[in-house]
């Protein structure tokens, strides 16, 4: 009778450590407001810069230095939790250059493909500089 | 946030990119490609419909509603693609699609919480949301339907 009991609470207990770590697994990642402000800036900077570039070119073109300013701010102020920065930045490039067209939508890919390589094996892949290069492209073409 | 301001936000910023006789002819993608991200959250619901209610009373994130649409794998399966399919489609189809399917996942990123996106490498729930209070998030599911509907209505007529 002792054993049953003992055995039952040993389940019991073997049984909510295991839904302990699964619900510790699932956790939030909290980041501090400079670091959600730099990465909520680069969702609604791309969007605004696919609205604005199509009319005002020069205002577009403002839009994009202004978020490769908060990129460099976020890379050498703002320690930036990198998951999250990692996934911001594959949305808002996906959604910047869906409209631009060929080669700029194969370069999302490969970040895409870069960005996973990074989460699953190799820790320091390195993720192309799109928005950088595609601002460069455009001052050249101006 | 809700399918129908999804839909609308994409229509809005498909008509002010493309312009309004472009963003009529293609509505029906521009609704299929801002909502369909949404059915990956049915199976949940169907299954945890009380969880579901109290969760839109009281606005808080679930963790366990994000199904595999709004994963990162699968948004790189879908992009991967959508490459292809440049090549043999209409161009401006597919990038009205591409488009109004990653302006769902960065109003999502923008309004609730990213869950688990790097799933099944990674189980964080990433979360960007600078108002990031239930109230907010109900009041913006409930405000944004007229409100968006409203600057739709300014800018295309």
């Amino acid at each position: 009778m002792v054993y049953r009991v003992l055995k039952k609470s040993a389940h019991a207990v073997v049984v909510a450590i295991a839904l302990d770590l699964k619900e510790y697994k699932n956790k939030v990642i909290k980041i501090h407001l400079g670091q959600k402000i730099a990465a909520t800036s680069t969702i609604v900077g791309s969007i605004l810069f696919i609205m604005i570039f199509p009319v005002y070119h020069s205002i577009g073109l403002q839009v994009l230095i202004a978020l490769n300013v908060i990129d460099l701010i976020s890379a050498i102020f703002i320690k930036t939790e990198k998951k999250t920065k990692l996934y911001t930045d594959r949305v808002s490039e996906a959604i910047m250059f869906s409209v631009a067209g060929f080669p700029w939508f194969i370069l999302t890919a490969i970040n895409y493909i870069l960005a996973m390589l990074r989460i699953t094996t190799y820790k320091k892949t390195p993720i192309i500089p799109l928005r950088f290069i595609f601002l460069l492209f455009l001052i050249l073409q101006e | 946030m809700n399918t129908v301001s999804h839909v609308l936000i994409g229509f809005t910023v498909s008509a002010v990119i493309f312009g309004h006789e472009t963003a009529r002819e293609y509505a029906l993608p521009i609704a299929a490609a801002s909502s369909v991200m949404d059915l990956d959250h049915l199976p949940y619901i169907v299954k945890h419909v009380r969880e579901s209610f109290r969760s839109i009373e009281t606005g808080a994130a679930n963790a366990h509603i994000s199904g595999v649409f709004h994963k990162e794998i699968t948004q790189m399966i879908f992009l991967i693609i959508m490459l292809i399919a440049y090549f043999f489609v209409d161009k401006t189809l597919i990038t009205i699609i591409t488009l109004n399917v990653f302006l769902h996942f960065g109003i999502d990123a923008l309004v609730s919480n990213s869950d688990r996106v790097f799933a099944p490498f990674s189980n964080h729930i990433l979360s960007i949301r600078l108002l990031g209070t239930h109230k907010f998030r109900v009041a913006i599911d409930a405000g944004s339907i007229p409100l968006l509907a409203m600057i739709l209505w300014f800018i295309v007529y």
